[in-house]
């Protein structure tokens, strides 16, 4: 029986000198005891140095690293010049630093964590933000950033791990694989790779939110999983009786401005933003939300969302391809005799 | 120059006699230095390496050695040569064949044969399963490795 770690220190060594990455270094201290102490990854080591990453020996392959790695810093860069000219509106700077600050984190996990391959095949990040946080994403690794959130998705591990000042935390209780993140309305959710959507609370807990996407619950509409971002506006009426948009605890009642429809793509397994709802008109409540055939109920114009808003005796329709809203007041209309009784 | 200057046996542990030529053998510094001092005679006893990775060692010293002498063979082939040398060794005969060049001093295999294991093992995984190591930590330097290593493992 041969036994590994009765080799050598020097030769110990000599292999240590020929593992490519610091990654590889890591597993190769972590073996046992003797290939262990047989190097030390203290600051004053012995080796050259050594890539991050792994095993850039093909031309072409550490030419795709070089030029994510190269698109990486230009969307840093970007941020850094837009924070740069955004200083007078200061919560704008503020959000581009921490966006800058959150694509290098992200870029340097990336750099750390991920194969050669799964690097050389990635199309950088594409940023998005709202209001309460930054999501950055790039096709093998998701991160979001903002005041509550510091997340970041491996594609490889389909885990989430959060920044807790000092490192990346796994989040626990996963139980799936998550392909996607989005943040909604200041909220974070996750979908995972059985269409089953999850929120991820600001203490970093996780929640099962919503139903898979194979489990039938009531007819086979459902099975399309649709996520519809609501925009709403806070109005508030002043002295001078002007309108403006913001968010006060007082003195204000909302008003729908517009949708956002995410579909999940079952194959990309992620939501993408779709300008068509299809033929399917949605149906939105305060409390509930449920899609509706137009062939099975006469009057619905398909591809839109129906709404109403808290507190207004009305209800308005969004119509997806056009992005207008039509209120209509009344129940005299042909497409609303489906409320019966009326959902307020 | 007589035939016995220029040919040398080498003895394997095992008993097993391997005449070589002297410039074959020469490749290995350890040899070398025995030759030197003049303290062995034409035979060269090896404790610490079996025949069947002498026999090995004497192939890859072989064909190396006959490079440098009239240089036939390009680098390049030499190059696949060495490929194809270490690809498909069984982790024992590679841990052997280490043993071997670091006991004969043979650089060159010595460098091919680290770089064949750092080639095979790129993961804690692959470090446990092909080079069949124990996991030997106390639970405390398990716990330090965990905390250093959490970027690293990906369960």
């Amino acid at each position: 029986m041969i036994d590994w770690s009765m080799l050598p220190n020097e030769v110990l060594l000599m292999i240590a000198v020929r593992l490519y990455s610091d990654l590889e270094l890591l597993h190769f201290r972590s073996t046992c005891k003797s290939w262990r102490s047989s190097i030390s990854v203290a600051d004053d080591n012995p080796l050259p140095s050594r890539p991050l990453i792994t095993d850039m020996t093909e031309q072409e392959d550490a030419a795709a690293a070089a030029r994510a790695v190269a698109e990486a810093e230009f969307a840093i860069a970007k941020a850094e010049e837009a924070a740069r000219v955004a200083e007078e509106a200061e919560a704008e700077a503020e959000a581009a630093f921490i966006f800058a600050k959150a694509a290098k984190k992200a870029l340097k996990f990336m750099m750390r964590s991920q194969t050669r391959e799964v690097l050389s095949h990635t199309s950088f990040f594409r940023v998005s933000s709202s209001n309460q946080g930054w999501l950055i994403k790039c096709d093998t690794a998701g991160l979001t950033y903002g005041e509550k959130f510091d997340f970041l998705e491996s594609a490889v591990t389909g885990r989430f791990r959060y920044w807790n000042g000092v490192i990346w935390s796994r989040i626990k209780d996963q139980v799936a694989r998550f392909c996607d993140i989005m943040i909604h309305r200041g909220l974070a959710y996750a979908l995972d790779s059985n269409g089953i959507v999850w929120w991820i609370s600001s203490s970093f807990d996780i929640f099962r939110y919503g139903p898979s996407l194979y489990e039938n619950i009531t007819n086979d509409s459902c099975r399309d999983l649709t996520l519809v971002e609501c925009y709403i506006v806070d109005l508030i009426h002043d002295d001078v009786g002007i309108t403006r948009c913001e968010l006060s605890q007082r003195n204000y009642y909302t008003k729908t401005v517009g949708f956002k429809v995410y579909k999940v793509d079952e194959e990309l397994k992620k939501w993408v933003q779709v300008q068509s709802g299809g033929d399917n008109a949605l149906v939105m409540a305060t409390d509930t939300c449920f899609s509706v055939s137009p062939h099975e109920f006469n009057g619905y114009l398909p591809n839109s969302i129906y709404l109403s808003d808290e507190d207004e005796y009305e209800i308005s329709m969004f119509k997806l391809d056009e992005c207008s809203i039509m209120t209509s007041s009344g129940y005299s209309q042909t497409c609303f005799q489906m409320f019966v009784p009326r959902f307020h | 120059m007589s035939k016995s200057e220029k040919k040398i046996v080498l003895k394997s542990l095992d008993n097993e006699a391997f005449e070589v030529e002297k410039a074959v053998a020469l490749q290995s510094q350890t040899i070398w230095v025995m030759c030197e001092d003049k303290c062995v005679g034409n035979e060269i006893p090896l404790e610490n390496v079996t025949g069947q990775i002498l026999a090995k060692v004497i192939d890859y010293c072989k064909k190396h050695a006959v490079v440098d002498g009239d240089g036939d063979e390009s680098s390049e082939e030499l190059k696949n040569w060495d490929t194809e040398f270490t690809k498909n060794m069984d982790q024992s005969t590679l841990f052997n064949m280490i043993l071997a060049a670091n006991y004969l001093n043979i650089k060159s295999l010595l460098n091919l044969t680290c770089q064949a294991v750092a080639d095979k093992t790129k993961t804690i995984d692959e470090f446990h399963t092909f080079l069949n190591i124990e996991n030997n930590f106390t639970p405390e330097e398990e716990a330090q490795i965990c905390q250093e290593n959490l970027w690293a493992f990906d369960d």
